[in-house]
């Protein structure tokens, strides 16, 4: 028996959750990710909210259709080109919120009436008839580095603009599950418009 | 690490953005992020009332009272400095 095993880094086979962030897709100002200095788990300010508790946590999935390009005189592609893309990320929410009901329905607006004296506080969601736009951001912890001490190693990314399109079929059941609000994210930036950044060592 | 709280609905909404410095007026301008909804902090229907990110200009002092009813309604503001 040959005693052979491949080369591995068992540091950086990783597990453990993501947070979503969301926000209102404005023109002419993109979304930013926020300072580089904000530690992992920080809040990410305002106009940021998180999407909140997840029945299952959050799934993300690029994809990419190709299309072969052959020749006769060879069995296998001789090339291949995309021909679509598509990049998303999934999530069960579970706090039951007009909050949570507008980002999975895919947009409307809420009109807050805050309580005064005598009268109640209410709150109103109007779904949109049309989809709006948000951005999206995401954060979950790296794999360890030498270099990194003044933290957890972070790795972030933004997607500018995605909509929210999905079937939401929300159980309401006494005891048998919570309320759910699946949600799909949809990118419609060019791939290249999002970028994955990691804190990969501090500041010298 | 920085464990999650359950400070409220997705953990944050009621937080607002650190006031900008460098301004002068004294001012604050609160406004909403989502830029269609509305936020009504008092009785009158046309004057006490945050629209989308076009937003409202307030003292300071009115500005609080502003926040705490936004905190205590759930509603995000977005906050800076007015010029």
């Amino acid at each position: 028996m040959v005693n052979f095993t491949p080369r591995y880094s068992p540091d950086f086979v990783l597990t453990g959750p993501a947070q979503l962030w969301v926000q209102p897709w404005v023109f002419g100002t993109p979304a930013a990710l926020p300072a580089d200095t904000l530690e992992l788990g920080g809040l990410w300010t305002s106009p940021w909210r998180a999407i909140g508790a997840t029945k299952e946590g959050v799934t993300g999935r690029f994809s990419r259709t190709v299309q072969n390009i052959t020749i006769e005189e060879q069995m296998t592609p001789v090339d291949q080109k995309t021909t679509a893309a598509q990049f998303t990320f999934t999530a069960q929410l579970s706090e039951d919120t007009l909050e949570t009901i507008r980002d999975a329905y895919g947009g409307g607006t809420i009109t807050t009436v805050a309580p005064g004296s005598g009268t109640i506080g209410k709150k109103k969601l109007v779904i949109g008839d049309e989809l709006s736009y948000i951005a999206v951001g995401f954060e979950t912890f790296a794999s360890p580095r030498a270099g990194v001490t003044d933290g957890d190693p972070w790795r972030r990314l933004v997607v500018p603009k995605v909509s929210s399109a999905a079937e939401v079929e929300t159980p309401y059941r006494r005891a048998e599950s919570q309320r759910l609000y699946p949600v799909t994210f949809t990118s419609l930036v060019p791939i290249s418009d999002v970028e994955i950044w990691e804190y990969n060592a501090d500041a010298l | 690490m920085t464990n999650p709280t359950d400070t409220g609905p997705g953990g944050n909404t009621t937080e607002t953005t650190p006031p900008k410095k460098a301004t002068s007026s004294g001012n604050v301008k609160l406004s909403l992020p989502y830029p269609n909804d509305v936020f009504q902090y008092g009785p009158d229907e046309s004057k006490h009332v945050i629209k989308g990110r076009k937003g409202v200009t307030l003292s300071r002092d009115d500005a609080d009272k502003v926040r705490k009813l936004a905190e205590l309604s759930g509603v995000q503001l977005l906050e800076e400095e007015a010029e």
